[in-house]
């Protein structure tokens, strides 16, 4: 059963090879209910993919902590599996034994591993690729792939660090679509860093804006579904966009401008 | 006969039988009559070698007919295709073949050139007088048949005095081309004997060594100094005092050549398996994998392009710690019969050796190839059609300019 995410008085400071102290997280606190997608936006650098870092247990907070449900976060576990923005899909195993790593990882008897792959597998759209090496995928497959075995593992929550980031637009819309299909099918918590508003809007319930580390605005994303072009373009998308990028400190101007 | 089954006893049974077979022999002799075994001599002629490799292939024919019939069959298509086979390669790779062509051939014309000098042997000898030259380079070489003391084993001392006279013993004249090939055969196996047993304790220890010690943070940070440190030793520098702590036998140069393998693998092993890239370490620990199931299957498979590098380098390792180790301080193998052409300052018998190294070497390196190519078949392969140049940096933008510059 999903669990509410805690995050309170969250701070991690890094010290910098100058010896200058950097504060990469600045006493971040809110609250996820269960089955919530959660869009992380922010700039580059300005502590995004930390956050989701700590929340996975690869980074230790400096100071408040991470809860799930009542359990303190305190190092990585399948109960918040991760999809990296690089590509970590196991170059030496094929497909389906990409996505069954975590299974077999916990020991999971073979014949519901099986079971639970082969769903996986249909639900990105890859069971003909099931024993093909990941060189021999594009990257969207490879995506596709990382994303199964996320999710085969069956965390209630899900962490994305800019996945889609390297990607192609209709890649990236693709994949959009396959993301949001599984959300629906199993009312997972996602946490999503993206530096891109459009895809924020596309995807999120609620957008968490982070600035220097601190957590500047909880956006409510309530705009109906599926978002097409139509609902991105109308005054509700448009005013929530404004708020973003205003929070960032970039002009409508600069925006457009790229 | 019933077929064995199992594929591992059958290579197994095999090779026990290569051994049994020899004692089978041995003690019939007195049944047989074509050898002679008498008070625990065993005196060694071409009659019991032909019984040996009847015997040897009866196992096969025995258990396996069919696949003995068909491995016959293959090796005899793979001989008849060779023609074949090496005009393609001609076609194929001219260069390669055109570069030894005019290696060999200036090889020849400096012989022609060359001052003879004042020693026995020429400085530059021509191919003549390095393979045919009864006072040459290969002919020379029936000097290290010189086995007049024997061998012995288990139950059993070898005699091999019937096989063809000791010219070190008997004179110059007894030089015979039999000996020669079995002066040959008789180094190669006491080499490839040392080398085998030595490298394969080296890359065995070297790997479980060099895979635990970065498991442990702790072990890893101690043993890093110490192990660069043995790495700087000069290994060539030890031969003596290995041979002065552990003897000059097989055991010491087991040994010296397990240890020049070992301390260099182990070094290998832990830069590879620390340049792993963290992401693929971070991404199973959230998919729920604990750290020794980590370890095992990411960061040791995770290291395997970089280790088989280091794995190959080593067999060129073992085999120059092979031929330095007997060159410097034994009296068999092939490193001490290029002492023993040193000593003569015959360069074509140095010729003869240095080929026959090679030629072993490069079959090490196929095989070891071969076998560490299996544990990369998921890396992308280079089909080895890709120019380089046109499609590489500036050679390549330059050929584009050109294109254009044409157009």
């Amino acid at each position: 059963m999903s669990k509410v995410v805690s995050f309170e008085g969250l701070w991690c400071v890094f010290e910098h090879r100058s010896g200058q102290l950097v504060n990469a997280l600045q006493d971040v606190t809110f609250k996820v209910e269960p089955g919530e997608f959660v869009c992380v936006v922010g700039r580059s650098g300005h502590g995004k993919t930390t956050l989701l870092r700590v929340l996975a247990g690869l980074q230790p907070p400096t100071a408040g902590q991470i809860q799930l449900g009542e359990t303190v976060v305190s190092g990585p576990g399948a109960d918040r599996a991760m999809v990296f923005q690089q590509d970590t899909v196991f170059p030496w195993l094929h497909v389906r034994e990409n996505i069954e790593f975590g299974l077999r990882a916990m020991k999971v008897p073979t014949e519901e591993r099986e079971s639970i792959t082969a769903h996986w597998l249909d639900a990105v759209g890859l069971t003909d690729f099931a024993d093909s090496w990941p060189r021999e995928l594009s990257g969207g497959m490879r995506k596709r792939v990382a994303l199964a075995a996320a999710m085969a593992v069956g965390s209630d929550v899900i962490l994305m660090d800019e996945p889609f980031g390297s990607l192609d637009y209709f890649t990236r819309r693709n994949l959009h679509e396959v993301l949001l299909d599984l959300w629906r099918e199993t009312k997972k918590t996602i946490f999503f860093v993206t530096h891109d508003i459009e895809e924020a809007l596309i995807l999120a319930d609620r957008v968490i804006l982070l600035a220097e580390g601190k957590l500047v605005d909880d956006i409510p994303v309530q705009l109906s579904r599926p978002r097409d072009e139509d609902v991105r373009a109308s005054t509700d998308a448009v005013d929530i966009t404004k708020t973003i990028l205003a929070h960032l400190g970039i002009t409508e101007e600069e925006a457009i401008q790229g | 006969m019933r077929r064995v089954q199992s594929p591992t006893v059958f290579w197994i049974g095999w090779l026990v039988w290569f051994f049994a077979s020899a004692y089978v022999l041995t003690f019939s002799s007195g049944l047989v009559g074509r050898w002679r075994f008498e008070e625990g001599l065993l005196y060694l002629n071409w009659s019991f070698f032909v019984g040996w490799a009847l015997l040897f292939w009866a196992y096969p024919f025995a258990l396996r007919l069919a696949d003995a019939f068909r491995i016959l069959k293959a090796v005899g298509r793979i001989i008849l295709s060779l023609p074949r086979r090496l005009k393609d390669a001609v076609k194929n790779n001219p260069t390669f073949f055109i570069t030894w062509l005019v290696l060999l051939t200036g090889w020849q014309l400096v012989s022609l050139v060359a001052p003879e000098g004042t020693l026995e042997h020429p400085l530059v000898p021509g191919f003549e007088y390095v393979l045919f030259n009864l006072d040459g380079g290969l002919y020379r070489l029936s000097g290290n048949w010189d086995l007049v003391g024997g061998v012995n084993l288990p139950g059993v001392s070898l005699r091999f005095g019937e096989l063809a006279p000791f010219p070190s013993l008997e004179g110059a004249e007894t030089r015979t081309w039999t000996a020669v090939w079995l002066a040959l055969g008789f180094h190669s196996f006491m080499t490839l004997s040392r080398l085998v047993v030595g490298l394969s304790l080296g890359l065995v220890a070297g790997l479980i060594t060099g895979l635990a010690i970065p498991y442990w943070s702790a072990l890893r940070q101690i043993s890093w100094a110490p192990f660069n440190f043995l790495r700087m030793i000069p290994l060539l520098a030890a031969i003596p005092w290995m041979q002065f702590a552990l003897g000059a036998g097989l055991r010491a140069t087991t040994i010296f050549i397990g240890f020049g393998v070992w301390v260099t693998l182990v070094v290998a092993t832990m830069n590879s398996v620390s340049n792993v890239p963290d992401r693929f370490i971070e991404s199973a620990r959230t998919l729920g994998a604990s750290r020794l199931y980590t370890y095992l299957r990411v960061i040791v498979p995770g290291a395997m392009p970089e280790l088989r590098t280091a794995l190959l380098l080593s067999g060129g390792l073992g085999w120059s710690l092979t031929i330095a180790g007997e060159f410097l301080g034994f009296s068999t193998g092939l490193g001490f019969m290029a002492a023993a052409a040193v000593q003569e300052t015959n360069t074509a018998r140095l010729m003869i050796v240095a080929i026959v190294v090679a030629f072993y070497s490069l079959l090490t390196f196929y095989l070891l190839n071969k076998m560490f190519n299996r544990m990369v078949s998921w890396m992308p392969q280079r089909t080895g059609t890709t120019d380089i140049s046109k499609v590489a940096g500036a050679a390549g933008a330059a050929s584009a300019v050109r294109v254009q510059t044409q157009e």
